[in-house]
């Protein structure tokens, strides 16, 4: 691979200006100027990539041939001394939904991959053999790697940073180099999950991405942000976070359990008998007698949410998450403990996304129930979940078919099976069932990505008492968009998300402290509003139709009362694009397009034509 | 009454269990103090009990006609804690915070007795289980007034005021020996609701669940951060629930109103406002 010379613009504080294109086929890459006026409207992190994505990708296009980009993009945030900001977003089309897809994750890749000078990185081709990209100042090369093939991404992580001590990895596991549709990226063990881009990158045949910086981020005004930074680390340490740094998201199973909304035995359950055996205190009583459950922190963080569980017989301790629990546990009407978290633990190895994972394994046990798919695993059978786990990633026998996730092999095994493939636009549902949180279950049914809960976190309009009426849980969901998309492209940590009384105002001081720039809460609004338009358009353009705006027909209830049902579901749908300004058939109209600045991104077909 | 009182119905339960429920609640008694074993319950010779609730445990007095002191005397023996307090079963109204204050009025004394328009009560009191050698005395003796064991045994009698902070309507000590009273207090008992602890209120509760006495929302959440104090300052903030925890009831809706109306088995669930993942 040759150096291209970097291009010399003018840097702001905050942003680099630049990102770097690299196409691993030919080996070449070169530095590509990102305007200032692109930058302050997209920020960075999932905005910034949308418009990365929206520049490089074909919407319509295959996602895991050579030319489909795969973006890690950074934000302007990153490298500076606030809380939680060492993020990235990972942008490409999900080969697992075919839509926009947009995943996160932190810690110090994010740091050195800033570091080497750049906003984001934009990776097209394949590589002629297994390969890691590595990223420096200088920019960037390729080296082979195919004594870490079929290794888990955390093993190559160990050997290449043996190697390569200053550098920090990001990689795929065997699912991602055997073409699994829901595999994983991950670095330091997190994981950027959801929608098969570990797939893209082994499209590639990227190993991964190795980054070492060294070029800090500028700060406009290092006064004003080093306040900032102290006042938001002194909040992070608060009541609004006590429950992710004490206890961990581990804590939601039993509360799931009780609100009737833990989805068990693929949704035909909301509650499990046995929950308590894989409760916070259980686990952690399991963990006494082999080890302290340790805590961890991403870079730069104060909150450190992440309580990994020791396990027994030597095996690395597992870092445990309710999305993990539910869908290896209760999901697959299983309570075992220590099965749970062995999956749990399988499952980062082997780089597959807990959620899809289990939702996949639970629709062939539901399958296997009724006779549609003989000699299939039951519900309740562990042992068949480690193994089938195993086969999903090898892409061996039945795993070949659970491999390219439950809507996939449910057209498949034919029509009788698809009532039982509960998914979004191709994506497996999360740990929040939505007869029990509707408005939840609303955002689940509108998200750019599928079922989703991180780029949606309509949830809280629930706990918070749910919204009466369709216009204002409508309402709801479009604001909890918006909101998500600004701290995706600050980007700071959901969990941050209660310590803000005013997300758009204090985020809005943050950027302008660190770009100079003159943010102001409606501007960083208008930049939310902005970025989930961006995603509808493409979408639009990769052949999104308003039919997949929905929600398994299971969970739309059997009898009315129990779940939201057909006819209000469509009602909440329509005032949740009324809300967001796009028409009833959820187009994102022209006046709004321009008004969105979006219009030399997306050009009404007609201004294509000419 | 013409009936046994224990059996009577009090709001969705016989009157013994909701009085057995209130003072498992009640601090240094219930889930918080696995030592002390729970509530004792003494029947009268040959007495049917009703349903009481799990963990309840009962001892016998078999001897007949020996009154109250006899049943005192059954309960000391099978209590493990070294303070004990003593009640009839005919008190629905009894406040956890007031059976608190007895507790910490004790000092060395062995009785502790409350105080009302200059009349104290041995039978809504605390015993030392010391006192157990002079009461099985007395019954030896066939001296059978319970009040009469204060004659030689160093007593406390709190005065009324002092009751009145933790209990201002002394309803702790309003029996229900006539259907008159028995009618009052049914109409101003406030129903027996359980108050689950979830993520962060769990850890600091200590504890799942606790059952309160509360008409509202406001009362449950003020009531369990009574029983539960390590509640206070972080999910109970000044009496109310903080703005980063959450209420729902029964599981089936999220609650915000404190004046919002309870009744007779309602849960509370309170919750971390972060509840997603
Ligand atoms: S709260 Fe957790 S996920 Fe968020 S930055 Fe901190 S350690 Fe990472």
């Amino acid at each position: 691979m040759t150096y291209a010379r970097a291009v010399n613009e003018p840097r702001h504080g905050g942003w680099h200006g630049s990102a770097l294109a690299a196409d691993v086929s030919s080996g070449t890459s070169e530095r590509v100027p990102i305007g200032r006026d692109v930058l302050r409207r997209f920020i960075g992190g999932a905005g910034l990539g949308a418009w990365l994505l929206a520049r490089h990708g074909d919407p319509a296009g295959d996602p895991l041939a050579p030319d489909a980009p795969f973006v890690v993009s950074l934000s302007p945030l990153v490298g500076t001394p606030l809380t939680t900001s060492a993020k990235f977003a990972v942008v490409a089309k999900s080969p697992l939904t075919h839509r926009f897809c947009d995943a996160l994750s932190s810690d110090r890749f994010a740091i050195e991959l800033k570091g080497a000078g750049i906003d984001a990185l934009v990776v097209r081709g394949r590589c002629a053999e297994w390969s890691v990209l590595v990223v420096e100042p200088g920019g960037a090369r390729l080296i082979p790697a195919g004594d870490l093939a079929g290794l888990p991404s955390a093993e190559a992580e160990r050997r290449l940073l043996a190697r390569f001590p200053q550098h920090r990895f990001f990689g795929i596991g065997p699912a991602g180099e055997n073409g699994v549709l829901f595999a994983t990226v991950s670095g330091d063990g997190r994981h950027a999950g959801r929608g098969g881009l570990g797939a893209v990158l082994g499209s590639k045949r990227l190993k991964g991405i190795l980054a070492r910086g060294g070029v800090p981020t500028p700060l406009a005004d290092a006064g004003a942000a080093l306040a900032l930074a102290k006042d938001l680390s002194a909040r992070s340490l608060g009541p609004a976070t006590a429950k992710y740094r004490e206890i961990g998201t581990v804590a939601n199973l039993l509360l799931m359990n009780r609100l009737g909304a833990l989805p068990a035995r693929n949704f035909s359950e909301r509650s499990i008998d046995g929950a308590e055996s894989l409760s916070a205190e259980s686990l952690r009583a399991a963990a006494a007698s082999v080890g302290p459950v340790v805590r961890k922190h991403c870079a730069s963080c104060t909150i450190g949410c992440e309580h990994v569980f020791p396990r027994a017989g030597g095996k690395d301790g597992v870092r445990m998450e309710y999305e993990g629990l539910f869908a290896l546990g209760p999901l697959c009407g299983i309570t075992d403990r220590e099965v749970v978290v062995d999956a749990a633990g399988l499952c980062d190895d082997l780089g597959l996304d807990v959620i899809s994972a289990g939702g996949t394994i639970a629709f062939a046990m539901e399958c296997a129930q009724h006779g549609l798919l003989p000699g299939g695993p039951r519900f309740g059978d562990g042992a068949a979940l480690l193994a089938l786990l195993r086969d999903i990633a090898d892409r061996r026998g039945v795993g070949a078919l659970l491999a390219d996730g439950s809507r996939r092999a449910a057209e498949r095994l034919g029509p009788a099976a698809e009532p039982f493939a509960m998914h979004v636009k191709g994506l497996e549902l999360p740990g929040y069932d939505p007869r029990a949180l509707r408005t939840m279950g609303l955002g689940l049914a509108v998200s750019h990505r599928g079922a989703d809960h991180n780029r949606s976190g309509a949830y809280e309009a629930d706990f918070a008492g749910s919204p009466e009426g369709d216009d204002a849980a409508g309402a709801a969901a479009a604001a909890s968009e918006v909101r998500s998309a600004i701290l995706d492209s600050l980007i700071l940590c959901k969990f941050l998300r209660g310590v803000f009384t005013d997300l758009p105002a204090e985020g809005a001081a943050m950027l302008a402290a660190v770009t100079g720039e003159p943010f102001t809460a409606a501007s960083l609004r208008e930049a939310g509003e902005r970025t989930v338009a961006a995603r509808k358009l493409w979408n639009d353009r990769a052949g999104w139709t308003p039919a997949e705006d929905t929600l398994p027909e299971r969970l739309l209830g059997r009898t009315p009362g129990e779940g939201l049902g057909r006819a209000s579901l469509d009602r909440r749908i329509a005032a949740y694009r009324r809300a967001h300004g796009w028409d009833e058939r959820g187009s994102v109209p022209a006046p709004r397009v321009a008004a969105l600045q979006l219009d030399d991104l997306f050009p009404a077909p007609d201004e294509v034509a000419r | 009454m013409g009936r046994d009182k224990a059996t009577l119905p009090f709001l969705g339960e016989p009157l013994l269990a909701r009085v057995v429920r209130i003072l498992a609640s009640a601090p240094g008694i219930g889930a918080d103090a696995p030592d002390v074993g729970g509530v004792v319950v003494v029947p009268r010779p040959g007495q049917e009990l009703p349903p009481l609730p799990d963990g309840t445990r009962v001892a016998r007095d078999e001897v007949e006609g020996r009154g109250p002191l006899a049943g005192i005397a059954a309960g000391l023996r099978a209590s493990r804690a070294d303070l004990v307090f003593v009640t009839t079963c005919d008190v629905p109204l009894l406040d956890p915070r007031f059976v608190d204050l007895l507790f910490a009025s004790a000092g060395d004394a062995s009785l502790v007795f409350p105080e009302e328009g200059g009349v104290a009560n041995a039978l809504c009191a605390v015993w030392r289980r010391s006192a157990l050698e002079a009461v099985d005395a007395r019954l030896a003796a066939g001296r059978l007034r319970p009040f009469a064991v204060s004659e030689e045994l160093p007593t406390i009698t709190v005065p009324e005021d002092r009751l009145r902070a933790a209990d201002p309507e002394l309803r702790s000590l309003r029996d229900c020996d006539t259907p008159e009273a028995y009618e009052a207090a049914l109409r101003d008992a406030a129903p027996l609701v359980c108050v689950e602890f979830y993520d962060v209120a769990r850890l600091r509760a200590g504890r799942a669940r606790v059952d309160v006495a509360a008409a509202t929302l406001g009362e449950a959440v003020a009531r369990a951060a009574d029983v539960a104090p390590g509640l206070v300052g972080e999910v109970v903030v000044a009496g109310a629930l903080s703005p980063h925890f959450r209420a729902n009831l029964n599981g089936a809706r999220f609650v915000a109103d404190a004046e919002l109306r309870l009744s007779p088995g309602d849960s509370v669930l309170l919750l971390s406002a972060q509840s997603g993942g």
